[in-house]
């Protein structure tokens, strides 16, 4: 699989930034015997996954169990050992613009100094495909506005960023995600500051994301609540102790044997008739 | 983002302007008190070959023009280098010189106002900008090597050189032979701009110009490391290697500052918070603004230093820092409001 370099300082670079610079591959991610960690302390010990792309993946699993450090690693923030392809790509053969370009992330960690206004911090979500002295062409400005529309931001996005709350920060943090326009989105608890209807906002948006690009998309969440880990995602990965040990369609991961395993509790697993979708009650 | 608005963009020009218009003004100040616009035209004499050799065109070229120079070429410096290091590290009270990069300054001045060798015309600004350049150099090394992505490795071990060589200047002062050297070494700590000349101005231009020009060309970049390191290096920034390179910039500007004037505090701290209070936090517009409002700031403090407290002859810096102490103490306590 071919990998293209931008040319740096040639007149050919500013239009090269405008067009994929990395081939679409079949996996979205390929890990084998993966192991990252913080420090010397490895939070995932060699951890095979495939993530098909197309699809919303939910990674599921108990406090520590390594969700988000395993999202850390496939995008490059903390180091890692073992073989990580991103649709096709080695990870550390791909330059910081590549990786922007096959995946954007929504941190858990939304802590910003910025004092920029909710619809500027959109617009850095395009800075891997803009040139430096180019300003934002009809792509850029389309890619925003349905990342502030989706969201349900635009009413507020001239606020500056200081003056919006936990959850407005979080939504506005997803447009810039959804503005990207990777291939792969990554995101971090999307929806922990976030009231019953936003979160099931943010939920729904997922599949009409993935299934509305020119090429592959697919949306990789962590996330702490298995009804609606059941109900939005079409595979679940479900991690302990930076191991996992079930992965596939949602009635094959939910079950009371893998979720004892997991979480050391007893759980009902039941239908929703409203949804089709399964309902996990802690018992 | 799109275009800068021409709002923002008239708001730099009036700066500019203002810059302009105050330096001539300041020109113009002092015990033979000439009119802006005898100021002027002494200047524009000046600035085309023209100068006579009258007493205030003599005044305005030899001393009153390389003070005002000065204060604007570091106040430029100051203002855009704090604006950069607030945003690499995240830390609204982040200053130029928190790299350690003033401090390895003084501790090369300090060595030479004890040992005599700052007496040799030239040698104690050539040897401060040395100095910064070594903490300078030292701290990319460290950046090449330091795990992670993040910036806070870096402002600790700029935290630790400040707390190391600021005790080597106490212990330098205090084992001074001799008291005047003593109280030299801590006139220089202190900043000042009395007695600058054209030799000064020509020190500094080429640091502070390409740091400045440098940190400017970064403006996108900071722009997008205010989101976060995360966020950032996510969204197709090479973190580490950009934050390498403003660090450099900023401690190259600030070198060329801090060697011909001394320590001169608060001004790269206060002014980018006044403009972002004011402004916003976009920094196309920050950084250019810090810039021409923190010379600004420092010409009209070094007016204030020579002329206000006559007879006496108060420094610059501590006219800066009688300014800027009280705004970071309603900074800090502001801050500390909001998170109760």
């Amino acid at each position: 699989m071919s990998t293209r370099k931008s040319g740096r300082g040639t007149g050919a670079w500013r239009a090269a930034r405008r067009r994929p610079l990395v081939e679409i591959g079949t996996a979205a991610l390929s890990l084998h015997e993966v192991r990252a960690g913080y420090g010397r302390h490895p939070v995932i010990a060699g951890l095979d996954l495939d993530v098909e792309p197309g699809l919303v993946h939910g990674i599921i699993g108990p406090n520590g169990a390594g969700k988000s450090t395993l999202l850390k690693a496939c995008l490059g923030l903390i180091p890692s050992r073992g073989q990580l392809l991103v649709h096709g790509h080695e990870l550390v053969t791909l330059s910081a613009v590549q990786r922007a370009w096959l995946m954007s992330y929504l941190p858990q960690d939304l802590t910003t100094t910025s004092t920029l206004t909710g619809e500027e911090y959109v617009h850095m979500g395009r800075y891997a495909r803009r040139p430096r002295f180019g300003q934002l062409n009809t792509a850029d400005e389309e890619a925003v506005n349905r990342a502030l529309d989706m969201t349900g931001c635009r009413e507020w996005a001239s606020r500056p960023l200081a003056q919006a709350s936990g959850g407005e920060r979080q939504l506005i943090a997803l447009a810039r995600a959804l503005a990207q326009d990777a291939a792969i989105l990554m995101l971090d608890e999307p929806a922990s500051a976030l009231d019953l209807g936003h979160e099931l906002s943010v939920l729904r948006l997922l599949h009409p994301w993935v299934a509305g690009g020119d090429r592959p998309r697919t949306a990789v969440l962590v996330l702490h609540d298995l009804t609606w880990a059941a109900r939005f995602c079409d595979r679940l990965h479900l991690l302990v102790n930076g191991r996992l040990i079930a992965s596939g369609k949602p009635a094959e991961v939910l079950t009371t044997g893998t979720l004892r395993a997991a979480y050391g509790i007893a759980t009902a697993i039941t239908t929703v008739a409203a949804t089709g979708t399964l309902d996990v009650t802690p018992l | 983002m799109r275009a800068m608005p021409a709002s923002r963009q008239l708001t730099l020009a009036g700066l500019a302007a203002l810059l302009v218009l105050v330096s001539l003004v300041v020109v113009g100040l002092g015990p033979i008190h000439m009119t802006t616009g005898e100021a002027a035209s002494s200047v524009a004499r000046l600035l085309t070959g023209h100068g006579h050799d009258s007493g205030s065109d003599l005044l305005i070229a030899a001393v009153r023009a390389p003070r005002v120079l000065t204060a604007v070429l570091v106040g430029a410096a100051l203002g855009i280098a704090g604006a950069a290091m607030q945003t690499v590290f995240h830390n609204p009270l982040a200053e130029p010189g928190i790299t350690g990069v003033s401090s390895g300054a003084a501790v090369a001045a300090v060595l030479l106002i004890v040992t005599g060798g700052a007496r040799i015309p030239g040698v104690l600004p050539l040897g401060a900008f040395l100095g910064a350049m070594a903490v300078a150099g030292f701290i990319q090394v460290f950046s090449l090597s330091a795990p992670g992505r993040s910036s806070a490795p870096l402002l600790l071990v700029g935290i630790a050189l400040n707390a190391l060589l600021g005790a080597v200047v106490s212990a330098v002062i205090t084992n001074a032979p001799q008291a005047e050297q003593a109280r030299s070494a801590l006139f220089w700590l202190n900043g000042d701009l009395t007695g600058r000349s054209m030799d000064d101005v020509r020190m500094a231009t080429p640091p502070i110009v390409i740091g400045v020009l440098a940190l400017a060309w970064h403006t996108r970049e900071l722009n997008l490391l205010s989101l976060g390191d995360a966020t950032a290096q996510t969204s197709g920034l090479d973190v580490r290697a950009c934050t390498r390179r403003i660090i450099a910039a900023a401690a190259l500007a600030t070198a060329g500052g801090v060697a011909v004037t001394g320590i001169i505090s608060f001004v790269g701290l206060v002014i980018p918070h006044i403009v972002r209070l004011i402004w916003g936090g976009d920094h196309r517009f920050v950084m250019p603004a810090s810039a021409l409002l923190a010379a600004i700031f420092l010409v009209i403090a070094d007016t204030i230093a020579r002329m206000a407290f006559s007879p006496v002859s108060v420094q610059t810096g501590t006219v800066t820092a009688l300014v800027g102490a009280p705004f970071l103490l309603a900074l800090v306590l502001r801050d500390g409001g909001v998170r109760q």
